[in-house]
Formats: structure tokens, sequence, C-alpha cells
């Protein structure tokens, strides 16, 4: 699009212009970019007339796949929730398997957000910004999820603690009651700092705009925004506090997603180690899922110069570090089966290996542990773009397993051998899950082409000119960032 | 919150006279009884408002004690199903037009005029129990001479009939005294399950009462059961002892048995043979052998003389008149009317109940045979396979709509009253029959009063009064036969004899012969055995499964006579192997609950021998079938778990992993009484990891405490719970169908039961113990056991389900959104939810139904066993107006009072002297799943077995 594609690297430290000489790494940013080219390349994409095609086409599958959710609900709210395969004693899905997946996914954007910028982790500046927005498209696909799988999803704001003439509050006992305010929380700040976040970049939109209505839609989501250093020591600070409050988050709704089963004393639930297990699990997903979405997307719009191998390379360490813990977690769990000397705990492993929904836990194992923690220690791995978007599908499937393997076959052979019996979603379980990827897809292909993708101000920051030692540069700072 | 949803409008219109004895919500009580072909059950309705909501036993009965079969309790439904025929139909041309019932008198009366003294003009009647139809029909036979009366249903009592008639000379029914019997063998007798044995009620109630475990001065040995038969039943998983023979063995060793020599069987066989006839023998008068109502006639004559010989008769049986009032062979007249009316020889066919053209045996072609009579007429609750294929058709009132009488197993007369107008001016039996007589014109009520003077002693009308408010007639019950005893009959042979795969028919422990297919509590009940529900299949052993490579998930054919019908296979642990059993009753094509279910087992049958045929072929079609199973919820899991369970390390290869899970959890504890008296805390030996953990291992020593005591009387605080004594429990299903009518508990189909999601709220857990071949199996009832430290509580997130101040863990309903985080927390999976609409609010004659005092569900809503919490507060209100605590044995639960056997107690546990406080202190005693620290209110009495020692190694 604005600038040439930089061709295919050769991967020699030193004739490569991509792998930095004094730290063999590859560079964060393409060189030869400047304040010009960033913001080019970035508004480029927003503000252009010339929509690409397969943008388009992307919209409408996504769009169409989208349109199943309406019908899924539709008919839910009609039936009720015996059109799903839920049943005693599985009375748990499809609907909480895939709300504990996408609120996982959205893990990393949040991490990526805010514990790495309070670690001043600048590689991330690149990829932040639509991370963050895969966290909010994650965490509405996972929001419905709750309402729309209890019995009477009209009265789901009894959930809420709302005063009433009544007098009746929630019961705060219950981990359900915790999730609405993790949840929520999670929700509000996430959207408020992704939002903070892209206020100056929609100024430099404003400023580039050439159509009236582009102008004044941007405009009226800069808030005025000038770029007066007022402007960006409040900005700063804001984003500081807001990482800050975010970077608690990140561990704490997982932590409180994994209380639904920890809480409960269903062997296979009522499990201590579930919390960091479930963090670790959830970030391990979510920078999955953002290769899903960075690889294809880069590629799309030539963005490799800002999204280099060195993020590709340094979200794969991640999932390596995250999935470690993640089998850690698993070994514990077979562990303690054995050393609690619990005959529920011995008999429930032996029924999530070897009993009939046994296939799970073993698709789990190849697709979490063996596949991904096999390969990703070998930097040729890391960095082949192909293997990556493959591997971070895997996971992405392996991750949904983990909690079909937690939910069903915890649940469907418990204490009573009178009461087993099995789970099979039926085809509305699969319209709804299928149609909340549509719903993702979309929010993303709208995303991408209406906001700034990838945060211009934070690239500029990375840019030599920036440095004291760039100062020299020929060129400087001569426009609105 | 809830409070401010707007109720819908509607029209109260209070009464402008209000009937003397009613207030509005208290209910009345009128006594009755529900006629059945095997004796009468006498009950006692509960009416609201003149509506019959609930059946009961008569508790003044002794034939009931007040206590019911799940039949009786499921015939409510039938009343009020909507499926029932409204209208007196006439079809001629092709054509139906309703009509009324003075027509069809004018039209009957006409055809039976036409002929020369009645003749042919056949009745065929369900057995008549009832003295004034039959003193009706002696009328009309005087009159017409030429009328005959064909009795006939299609699981009768023909076997017992031949074999007594052959034996004592005139036909004979056994009324068996089993609170005398030490040792009981029943060959083939299923008396453990339902009415369909006669007299189950007081048998269950004597076999339960001589099987407790007592200790002290007075009390009773344990009596011990045998029992050989071929399909399992629930009596052959009480026994001590179960034998499974195919049926044409169990002839061989019911001759074995008299004659005293060997059996030649398999090694077991042999070795149980030996120990059982030196049992009896030893026990003398105080053992009897009770053959099975279908089992051959030889059986029956064995029995007979192997009563004699023990000298059983007068202890633990005698031998009265029957109790049908005209005693008959069924099948042979029925061979005799098909005969004659193939003939042409039969002008008018009158059926008075009963679906023939359904449940004839298929090689008749009852069908055929009666398309060739000009003028039939049927009588019938439903407009079914036979109302639609007859000239007339007559809608039949319920027996809670009619006036009648009718026998009960001991002989006593009930008079039936109608609790409310027929629903859709239904006609009896008694109508049709006064039609042609003299006084047509006389109701059946009159009727029935005329004939009470032959029965009732003294003044008539203080009797009649009398006997309407008790339920029975004073001094009407059949006086033992003096000197009956058997001639050495000649046997029969069996008519099954020859080689070849046997197959067995059996009435459906669930619909019965069919004519409760329709009705949705009896269809959804699964079976305690196989755990069917909404099907019937072709039920055979593990071994024939293996060795046919049947598969469960597909059809087979089954071959017999030149008639085919396709069944699912089912695997019964315990079934013998060489037969494979059907049950009758399915495969209907009438009826919104009874069509397409299950498939046609009558087609199969022959007339000759009804209840067994030999030379069945077996041919797999590759057809799918998905079968209806409760226990395990998907048929493609269980025939391959079936198998792929075996692989469990623990399980040998051949046990079931339910049934041995259940007794490595200590859910089932049971000892054999050597053991029991040795160690009498043998429930809680060796279980320490099993036990509710002590109160003060907890931070919150004083958590559950229920000893609050009111400030102003002083008295203690309720503490309500349940105690369910296992080794009385038979399993016969009758407190489930009893929870459905009381607490409104909605029918929800086959499609959704097949998935998983039965709303009974109360359910029998069978667990099969050891081999499959010859398991031993447990029965436990599961509901709601109100755990003090509920689970189900904690994680509500609306507290749609707390507890109560007297420790009752209580369903808000209305709070209720449906997150089912209960259920998933809930370990005896008791909790039940309303995934789709399951109750009918549309279906008018069920409204009527319904139980005033509990609320219907919606859609979306947890709901669960209550204790019967409205029967609690109305017990609680009773006592607070006389200013008094509600005593012990006031509260009575549904399940409770129907039980049979008084295996469940409800009472207060703060109350010392209560009937619950004292079995809970028991060291019998113990709780299911007790080291979860869920302290359940409901606790369990482990079971005694008595066995024999010498089989004890077997």
């Amino acid at each position: 699009m604005a600038t040439k594609p930089i061709s295919e690297p050769y991967r020699h430290p030193v004739n490569d212009p991509m792998i930095d000489p004094r730290t063999g790494e590859f560079a964060v940013i393409a060189p030869g970019h400047n304040f010009t080219s960033v913001t080019q390349k970035i508004a480029n994409v927003v503000l252009t007339s010339h929509t690409p095609l397969g943008w388009f086409f992307g919209l409408i599958v996504a769009g169409g796949v989208a349109s199943l959710l309406v019908v899924a609900i539709t008919w839910l709210v009609l039936r009720g929730v015996g059109i799903w395969g839920v049943t005693i004693p599985g009375a748990w899905g499809f609907a909480i398997i895939n709300f504990v997946w996408w609120i996982g996914i959205g893990h990393a954007g949040t991490l990526i957000s805010a514990i790495l910028l309070l670690f001043k982790q600048s590689w991330r500046n690149s990829i932040n910004r639509f991370a963050e927005a895969m966290t909010i498209f994650a965490v509405v696909c996972a929001g419905m999820f709750p309402v729309l799988h209890i019995g009477r999803p009209w009265l789901g704001y009894w959930l809420l603690p709302l005063p009433n003439t009544m007098n009746i509050w929630p019961q705060f006992r219950s981990p359900l009651c915790w999730d609405v305010f993790a949840v929520s929380t999670y929700a509000t700040i996430s959207v408020v700092f992704w939002y903070i976040g892209m206020v100056p970049d929609f100024g430099t939109l404003r400023d580039k705009a050439q159509l009236p209505f582009a102008k004044w839609f941007y405009g009226i989501l800069s808030l005025g925004w000038r770029g007066s250093t007022r402007h960006w020591m409040r900005y700063e600070t804001a984003s500081l506090l807001l990482a800050g409050l975010s970077t608690p988050l990140v561990l704490s709704v997982h932590t409180v997603i994994s209380f639904d089963f920890a809480v409960a004393a269903l062997p296979g639930w009522h499990t201590t180690v579930f919390p960091p297990y479930f963090v670790a699990g959830a970030i391990y997903s979510g920078f999955a899922m953002v290769l899903t979405l960075a690889i294809p997307i880069r590629k799309f719009y030539h963005m490799e110069d800002l999204v280099t191998l060195r993020h590709l390379d340094n979200m794969a360490k991640v999932m390596l570090g995250t999935g470690l813990i993640v089998a850690y977690g698993y070994g514990l769990e077979v562990f303690m089966a054995w050393y609690s000397a619990s005959h529920w705990e011995w008999f429930m492993m032996w029924n999530r290996m070897f009993g009939p929904m046994g296939w799970g836990y073993w698709l789990l194992i190849l697709f979490n542990i063996a596949l991904p923690l096999g390969s990703l220690w070998w930097r040729k791995l890391r960095t082949n773009v192909a293997y990556l978007f493959a591997i971070s599908i895997v996971i992405n499937i392996g991750m949904w397993f983990e909690r079909f393997v937690i939910v069903v076959t915890s649940l469907y052979r418990d204490f009573l051998p009178s009461s087993w019996g099995t789970y099979r979603a039926t085809k509305w379980d699969y319209m709804l899950y299928v149609g909340t990827m549509g719903l993702f897809t979309t929010l993303f292909l709208l995303f991408v082409r209406f906001a700034p993708m990838i945060p211009m101000n934070e690239i500029k920051m990375m840019l030599p000119q920036t440095k004291i030692d760039g100062m020299n540069a020929e060129e400087t700072v001569d426009e609105v960032a | 919150m809830t409070g401010c949803t707007k109720q819908p409008d509607e029209q109260i219109y209070p009464y402008v006279k209000q009937p003397e004895d009613l207030v509005l919500g208290k209910p009345n009580f009128f006594a009755t009884a529900h006629p059945f072909p095997t004796g009468a059950i006498p009950v006692l309705i509960k009416s609201q408002e003149y509506r019959p909501v609930k059946i009961d036993g008569n508790p003044e009965h002794p034939m009931s004690k007040g206590k019911t079969d799940l039949f009786t309790q499921a015939t409510l439904l039938d009343l009020y199903d909507p499926d029932r025929s409204k209208h007196v139909i006439k079809r001629t041309m092709g054509q139906s037009i309703n009509s009324d019932f003075s027509e069809f008198q004018t039209a009957l009366l006409e055809q039976v005029q036409k002929t020369q003294g009645g003749q042919g003009v056949v009745f065929l009647s369900e057995t008549v129990t009832s003295p004034t139809l039959a003193a009706q029909w002696k009328q009309v036979q005087a009159k017409y001479p030429g009328a005959k009366l064909v009795q006939w249903e299609p699981v009768n009592r023909d076997n017992a009939r031949v074999a007594s008639k052959a034996a004592f000379g005139e036909y004979t029914d056994a009324q068996y005294k089993l609170e005398n019997a030490d040792v009981i063998l029943s060959l083939d007798a299923d008396f453990l399950q339902s009415n369909a044995f006669p007299g189950f009620l007081p048998l269950s109630a004597a076999y339960a009462a001589r099987h407790r475990y007592e200790t002290g001065p007075d009390a009773k040995p344990m009596n011990r059961l045998y029992v050989v038969e071929s399909m399992p039943t629930v009596t052959g998983a009480k026994a001590e002892h179960r034998l499974g023979l195919k049926p044409s063995d169990i002839d061989r060793f019911a001759a074995a048995l008299i004659a005293g020599t060997g059996f030649s069987g398999n090694e077991d066989a042999q070795k149980y043979f030996t120990a059982v006839l030196a049992d009896l023998k030893k026990s003398g008068s105080k053992a009897v052998v009770i053959p099975g109502e279908q089992a051959s006639p030889a059986v029956h004559a064995a029995a007979y003389a192997l009563n004699a010989q023990l000298g059983a008769v007068g202890s633990t049986v005698i031998y009265t008149q029957p109790v049908a009032e005209i005693p008959s062979e069924q099948f042979a007249d029925l061979r005799n009317l098909v005969g004659a009316m193939n003939a042409g020889q039969v002008k008018a066919l009158v059926i008075l109940g009963g679906n023939p053209i359904y449940s004839t045996p298929g090689d008749l072609k009852f069908g055929e045979a009666a398309s060739k009579v000009p003028f039939t007429v049927h009588l019938g609750s439903h407009d079914d396979e036979t109302g639609a294929r007859t000239t007339w058709h007559i809608n039949q009132a319920h027996y809670l709509e009619s006036w009648s009488d009718a026998r009960a197993y001991d002989g006593s007369i009930t008079i039936l009253q109608p609790m409310i107008d027929p629903l859709y001016g239904g006609k009896t039996a008694h109508d049709v029959l006064q039609s042609l007589l003299e006084n047509s014109g006389m109701s059946s009520f009159e009727v029935v009063q005329a004939n009470s003077k032959t029965y009732i002693k003294g003044d008539a009308a203080a009797g009649w009064r009398k006997a309407l408010h008790d339920g029975w007639v004073e001094g009407s019950a059949f006086e033992a036969k003096s000197g009956a005893t058997a001639r050495a009959a000649t046997i029969p042979a069996s008519a099954a004899s020859g080689s070849g795969l046997e197959l067995a028919f059996k009435a459906d422990p669930g619909v019965y012969d069919g004519r409760y297919a329709n009705n949705g509590w009896l269809q959804e009940l699964p079976r305690q055995i196989t755990h069917l529900s909404w099907d019937n299949a072709a039920l055979v052993s593990l071994n024939t499964m293996t060795d046919l490579k049947l598969d469960e998930t597909e059809m087979i054919e089954l071959e017999i006579h030149g008639q085919k019908v396709k069944f699912p296979p089912l695997m019964v642990p315990g079934h013998p192997d060489g037969v494979v059993t059907v049950h009758l009753g399915q495969g209907r094509w009438y009826g919104r609950n009874a069509q397409f279910v299950g498939s046609d087992a009558y087609k199969l049958q022959s007339s000759s021998s009804p209840y067994l045929s030999t030379g069945l072929k077996i041919t797999k079609t590759g057809e799918k079938h998905d079968l209806c199973v409760t226990s395990v919820h998907s048929m493609d899991q269980r025939g391959k778990a079936a198998q792929s369970d075996l692989d469990h390390p623990a399980l040998n290869g051949n046990e079931s992993l339910p049934g041995h899970e259940a007794m490595e959890r200590s859910i089932i504890r049971t000892a054999p009484l050597a053991e029991v008296q040795k160690t009498p805390k043998y429930a809680h030996e060796g279980n320490l990891l099993r036990e509710t953990p002590e109160k003060d291992e907890s931070f919150f020593p004083d958590a559950w405490s229920y000893t609050k005591k009111d400030k102003s009387t002083g008295e203690m605080q309720y503490a309500w719970g349940m105690t369910v004594d296992l080794n009385s429990c038979v399993g016969c299903n009758a407190c489930v169908v009893s929870c459905y009518a009381e607490n409104n508990i909605p029918v929800i189909g086959r499609e959704q039961v097949k998935v998983g999601r039965n709303m009974q709220w109360l359910r029998i857990d069978t667990y099969f113990e050891g081999d499959l071949h010859a398991p031993k199996a447990h029965f436990q009832p599961m509901m709601c056991q109100h755990c003090e430290n509920a689970g189900c509580e904690q994680v509500c997130p609306v507290g749609a389900t707390v507890h109560t101040p007297e420790g009752i863990n209580t369903m808000v309903y209305n709070r209720c959104v449906g997150t089912r985080y209960c259920s998933n927390n809930c370990p005896y999976k008791v909790r039940r939810f309303n995934f789709l609409l399951y109750a009918d609010y549309e279906t008018e004659s069920l409204k009527f139904m319904r139980n005033p005092d509990v609320s219907v569900r919606s859609r979306g809503v947890m709901e669960k066993c209550t204790y019967c919490v409205q029967r609690i507060e109305y017990a609680k209100i009773e006592a607070d107006k006389e200013g008094r605590a509600v005593r012990d044995g006031e509260i009575v639960t549904a399940c409770q009072q129907a039980c049979p056997t008084d295996a469940i107690i409800f009472g207060d546990i703060n109350d010392k002297n209560s009937r619950v406080a004292k079995l809970k202190a028991e060291e019998r005693s113990y709780q299911v799943l007790a080291d979860l620290n869920y302290r359940p209110r409901t606790s369990y009495i482990a079971g005694v077995t008595n066995p024999n020692p010498e089989l004890e190694t077997a």
C-alpha cells in the first residue's frame, strides 16, 4: 500500500537490516522509518478511499457468520436452554466453555497493554492496540454467554446488586456473583484504557482526514486533543494509572473465573491450583489469539516492518513460558489425584483420561502441551510465520479443549454412579459458538478499518529520532504527533 | 423484584350457595377403590373443591393400610387424560358421527332383539370383579340365553386357573400369608413390583415387615427369599438368592422340587436346588412357594403340591374362591370367539373395556375377525385402536367418575363412588348391560345400590352409608376353603417344550399390558431393572449379547411363528441365556403418549402359549435406534460403555462400573445377618473415610446447630429429617408416581428423557454388584437430601435456594434465574431443571389435576424435592390452631404415604421420641456421601440380608 513491502529478510546478522548487529535480535521496527512514514503507513489504512476488496469480502463472510448468532439467540430466547446439549448431570456445557475461552483470550491484550507497559517492554507498542481491541471484542463475546446460558436471561440483572423495594441482594458467597463484578470491571477498564490510548491517534486522524465526515467523526473521538505538552503529560499519567489498575485485573479476572469451578465440591473442579493455572492458560491462549490475528493482518496490510519477527518471537516465548505453567498445572492435577489418596479425585482422573470422553483429554495434551511446547524452543520455528500461525490455532483449539475437559468430564461422572450421564452438544451450541467467532471477526475488521490498529504515537517513540543519540538524524519532529 | 411482575387478569367467581361440607382450600377425602383385574385396590381420594387431585390407599382397609402401587397412583392422570374419548361415536359407511347414548341403547336393543334369544351376541369384557356387573350379566343371560360373555385380558391368570382346576376341581385363588413365612420361594413370581401380581400390597408389606432386622426379645426372625426367575425383577433383586433360569428350565426346576430328585443344570443351579429344597423342608409350614401368575400351569401345580407337602396350607397360604366373579380360561374363550367370528356366527360383539384389536395375540388376527361382525360396540376410555374399528364407540367413564363395586385381594367388596361428574358424560359397563334389561333407564348408581342389598348384611341404608364411608363392606372377605388340598394333579406338559431360543412375554413394569401406555407418568417412569423409559426392548443376557454380537444401538428383528417385529436389544444384568424377554404394551398407534413408543410384542404372541414361545430367530437389521435408557443417558455411550468400562482395572472384566463404584464409595451398605450380629456397627466399619466429619473439626462447630428454643413457649424448634430403610425398599416405584401427583411434576417426553433431563424429584437408583451374569442388585430411593451444609445454597448467585430455620433446603422458584450451578454442586444430582417449558399450561383437563398447594414451575427454573413442604405447613397450621406442637406421624410425605413397605420415614429429628429420630440413632443408619460434609438430613438404614450359609460362598 503506502510503502513497499520489505522483502523476506536475509537472515544474517551482518547483512540483514532487520537484525540488530549489537544484540543479534530482530529489530522491533524496520530501519528507515521516520515520523512521516509511520503516520502515513498507519493512518492510510483508515483514511484511504480505496478500501481493499479483501476487507469487504472478509466483512461479508464474518457478518454472515455473525448472523448465525442472531438466529441462535432468537431461538434460544424463544425456546429455552433446552435446545442445547446441557442436561443433568452436565448442567454446564458449551456456554460456559466458550465464556471461559473468550475471557481467557482477552487476557493477552491486557497483559500487553498494562503489565508490559509497566515493565517498560517497549516492543509491545506495535501490537498493543490490536491486542487491546481483541480483548474488548473477546469480552463482548464472552459476556454474552453467562447471560444467555441462564434459564431466564431476561432476569439476568438480578445478579447485579440493584437497590429494590424487596431488599433482595445477590448472594455474595456465590462465585457467579463474583464473576459479575470481575468481568464487568474488566470490561470497563479495558474499554477506557483502549480508548484513552487511541485519543492522540484520533487527533492525528482528524488532522489527516480529507473527508468532512471523517474530520468530524475523528474530531469528536479525539476529544479536542491538541498534542500540547500538558496533554501528553496527562495522557502519560492516565496511561500509567490505568495500567496500574489493569495489572491486577490480568490476574484477578481469571482467578475469579477459576473460582466458579474451584469453589464447587466437584472432583476435577475442587482444586487450589486452578487460579494460577487458569491465569497462565488465559495468557497462553490470549497470545495465541494475538498471533492468529497479527499474522494475517500484518501480511494483508504489509505491516511486516512494524510488527516484525521480533514481536512474533517474543510472543512465542511468552506462550512457551505460560504453556509450561499450564503443563505444570496439568501435571499437578494428576499428581494431587494420586497424592490426595482421595477416591473421588483418583476416579475423576481415571475417567478423564480413560473414560468414554478420554479422547478430549488426550487432544488437550496433544494440542496444548505436546505440539507447542515441544517445538517453540527452536528459534527457527518461533520465527517461522506459517508455523507460528498454525501453532497459534492449535493452541486456541487446545485451550478450548482444556475448558471442555474441565467442565464436561468432571460433571458427567461425579459422585453417584446412578446419575452418570454424558454430554453431546447440539447444532444450536455450535451455532452460537461459531456465531460469536463471526461477531468477533466482524468487530475486528471494523476496528482495523476505522481505528488506528497500531498506535502511531507509541511507534514514533521507538524511532531513533526520539532518542538522545538520534537527535542528529535528518528529520526532527515537525508535525503534531 | 418478583413482586413487580404483573399477574394476569382472571375472574374469580365465588359460590352463590357454597356446599355445606366444602371449605375452599381444604381438601375432602372419599373412599372408593381402583378396580384392577387381580383385585381392587381400596383407595382414599383427596378432593379439592370436588376435583380428585391425589389417590392414596385407604388406611383403614386391611388390603391397603394406606398404601398404593404405581398403577393406582397413576390412574389419576388417566382421569384427566386429554386424549380420552369425549363422545358416543357411530361409524357407518366410513363416516364417524357423534351420537348419544340413548340412540346407542335403541340400536343395541334392536340388534339383540333381532337374534333368537341372543344367539350370536357376544360380550367381550375385561375380568369381572364387580359383583353387580356379574349380577347384571346373569340377568342378561336369563333374558337372552343365547348371549355369551367372554372375559379376556392380555395378561391374565389362565395358567393358575388351569392348574387350580386340575388340583382342586374348581377355580381357586391362593392368598399368601407372608407374615408367617420364614422361607419364601418364588418361582417367577414378581410379587414385589405392582398389583400385576395379586395382593401386591399386603404381600410386600408382610414381606418387608418380616425382612426387618430386629433385635430384642420379641424380635421375629428375618425371612429368607429365594427367587427363581427368568427376566430379572425387583423381587429377584431383593432375593437373598436368585437363580436366573430360562422359563422352560423353571418348569423343570419346579418338577424336580416335587419329585425331590436333583436338578440337572449347571453346578451353581444344582447347588442352589439342593439348598432351597433343604431349606424349604427345614422350615416346613413356615415356608411357602409362590408361583408366578403367568408361569406355566406346571409351575402352579408344583407349587400347590409343594405347599401341601410342606404343610404350608393354612399357615402361609390359604385357598379361597377367586376374586374374579365369573372365573374363566380367557385365552381359550378368546380363541373360540375368534373362531366363531370368522365363521360368521357372531352377529353382535360388545366390547366392554379393553383394547383387543391391539392387544390380542398376533396369530389370532382379531381385527380381521372383528371386521366380519356386522355390529360391533366398543366401550372404552379412548377411541383407540379398537374404538376406531367398531361401529359404535361409547366413551367409558373413569372409575373415579362411576358407581360400581369390586372385590379386593381378600375378596372384600368396595363400593366405588364417583368423585366427580363424568367429565365427558362417560358410561359404564353397568349402563351398557342395563340397556338390555327391563328397567333400562336405571342409572348405575341405582343398579349398584339395588345389588348391594345382596352383600350388605343388616340395615341396607345404614350399611350402604357405612360401606361408602369406610370404603368396604364389612364381612365380605372370603373365608379360606376348608380342606382344600391339592390332588396330585396331572401336570399339563409345558407348551413351550422343544429346543431353540425362547421368547418370553411379560407385562411391562410401567405400562402393564398397554392400558397405561398413554399415561405420561408411567411411560416416563424408568423401569427399575432396565432403566428403560418411553421404550421397550428385546431383553437379553450379556452372553447372548456377545455371542450374537448384538449392539444396543442397532435394531434386531425377532421372528417367531412367521411373525416379525423389530426391537432394539438391551443387555439386562442377570438375565438367563437362551431366552429373550419382551415387554407387552408398547408399540401402540393411538394416543399422544402411547404412539410411536417401542415395538408391539403382541404381534409375536401366540394364543396357544401366550407367555412363552420357542424357536425364536434373531436377525440383525443394521438399523440404528437410540434407546431411551436413563441410567446412562446416551446409547452410543452405553453400548460401548458396557464394554469399555469393563476395562477399568478393578472390574475383573465382568462387573458394572457404576455398581462397583457404588460399593467402593459406600453408597450402598449391606451385610449378611451373621456379620451384622457380630459387628452391629457394620455400616460404619472399614468406612472411616466415608463418615461425616465431626463438628469440632470445623472452624465453626456451631454452624449446623438446630437446637434453638422458641422464646415464648420454650419449645424446641423443628428439624425435619427423613430416613429410608434399604432393607424394606423393594424398588416398586410407587413413591415416584405418588411424587408426580403430589408435586405437579411435568412429563417431558422421550426426546428429553433420552438426553437425561428427567424431572422426577425422587428416583430409584439401581446398582448391580458383582458379576453381570448373576449380579446382586440394590435399590436406593434418592431425592433431595436437604443437606444442612448444602453446596447448592452457597453457589446460587441470587439466593434462590435457601435454608429454612427448620433445616429444609427450599427452592424459591420465582427468584431462580436458572444458572444450574446448584445442580453442578449437588453430589446427589437430585435437582431437576426446566430446560424448556415442560409444564403444560394449555391443556384444560390437566389444570383440574394439579395440586393447588404446589406451584407449577415454568421454564428456566430449578426444582427438586421439598420434603412435601406443603404438607408440613398444613400440619403446622393445624397444630398452631390447637396450640400444640406437631405430633410425630402427623406429617406424611407423598412418597412415604405411598410406600407399600413403610421404607420411608419422615419426622422431627429434634423430637428424640419420633420414629425418624430413633431410626437415625440406630447403628445401621448412615448417610450417603457423608465424607463430603454436606450433612444430609436424609439418611439410609443399611441393608441386612439373611443368606443361606450353604450358598454363602456361591
